[in-house]
């Protein structure tokens, strides 16, 4: 199929959102999830997970795409792809350092501590959460490690018995062009850039996972600040890696 | 009074875990809310990464009660240096009623957090 010919059946898609076609086009461009499944491969996740999430992110792709908008689809396409990759990669990092079940538990928490601290004003002790759970306080305390995201700098194992890496190291390839938003080193440089409140709302905000209220108590500033901060910060970092 | 001391390499950050997980239980036994939990954590955190930053090889960590709860962070071995560590020592001292620093040879060496 020729650029041209994709570029009609696209047109003709978002037209008439015939299932057909899509499934046409997911064909002609099946080879992009390939290459970037098999890229991903060795890693510690099997070649044919790797493709399904591959698949289902160019479904998505050829279902959103616009050809008006006057991107090739190629271009379009592989950074979702490699992006859709790359949170399996990091659901799958959480899955392996922690039960499944801790994160249910640690939903449970945050809950029932919003939910006292909404009754009392103050938040709960690890003892009363346990109460009114009916859970172990050791069980408590590991829920709410939980709420802390990963940093790209914590050491992920990638297989069993694999060496430990760091978890940017595995969910990206710093030689691709195409996936410069998610490269950790590219990132962290134009983090380095950004001026010192804004590094400091980019650390408590996302390394340290503080709320917009919290991050702005302990600063001395408003949230509606670190709202608006977080906003020029994310712009700031699209302009300067997309 | 009783102390508990967590001593690990930097070179494995995975042990950060299982200090915090440490840091955690301490406050809950001393009957602190869940925020004071999360914000000690924090600062034990970046604590450590001041000495890890300052080259230190390996860090001991020693929490106990003494009326309130404190933890003593020491960097041990490697090849220490000045380093930057202007934020961390920044939240540290917003998130945690006192908090210490000593230096030697211009050297953070010492993190004494206190709740």
């Amino acid at each position: 199929m020729t650029d041209r010919e994709a570029e009609e059946l696209f047109l003709k898609y978002r037209a008439t959102h015939d299932v057909a076609i899509r499934n046409k086009l997911v064909e002609n461009y099946m080879y992009i999830a390939e290459i970037l499944a098999k890229k991903f491969a060795g890693r510690g996740v099997e070649y044919d997970d790797l493709l399904q999430v591959a698949s289902e992110a160019l479904i998505s792709g050829v279902e959103k795409f616009d050809p008006s908008l006057g991107n090739r689809f190629t271009t379009y396409v592989t950074p979702t792809i490699a992006g859709n990759i790359k949170n399996y990669f990091r659901d799958y990092s959480r899955a392996v350092r922690l039960p499944r079940k801790i994160y249910t538990v640690a939903a449970n928490v945050r809950a029932e501590a919003d939910a006292y601290f909404a009754e009392h004003g103050v938040k709960p002790t690890v003892k009363q959460l346990s109460e009114a759970l009916g859970l172990e306080e050791e069980l408590i305390i590991e829920a709410l490690e939980c709420r802390n995201p990963v940093s790209l700098d914590a050491r992920v194992r990638t297989s069993e018995g694999g060496d430990e890496v760091p978890l940017y190291d595995a969910i990206a390839d710093p030689k691709d062009a195409f996936e410069s938003f998610e490269d950790g080193e590219s990132l962290r440089a134009e983090i380095a850039k950004l001026d010192p409140t804004e590094q400091k709302v980019v650390t408590l905000r996302f390394l340290h996972g503080k709320s917009q209220a919290e991050v702005g108590k302990i600063l001395g500033v408003s949230q509606m600040f670190v709202s608006r901060a977080e906003r020029k910060i994310v712009e700031k970092l699209k302009e300067a890696l997309l | 009074m009783k102390e508990i001391n967590v001593n690990f390499s930097l070179a494995d950050s995975e042990y950060m875990t299982a200090l915090r997980l440490v840091a955690g239980s301490v406050l809950a036994a001393n009957d602190r809310d869940v925020d004071v939990i999360e914000d000690f954590k924090v600062c034990v955190t970046e604590s450590v990464i001041i000495l890890k930053n300052c080259g230190f090889g390996r860090v001991s960590a020693t929490f106990g009660t003494d009326g309130g709860v404190y933890c003593v962070v020491c960097g041990e071995g490697g090849e220490p240096r000045e380093s930057e560590n202007e934020f961390s020592l920044a939240l540290v001292s917003a998130l945690v009623a006192d908090c210490s620093i000593e230096r030697k040879n211009g050297v953070i060496g010492k993190v004494t957090l206190r709740v």
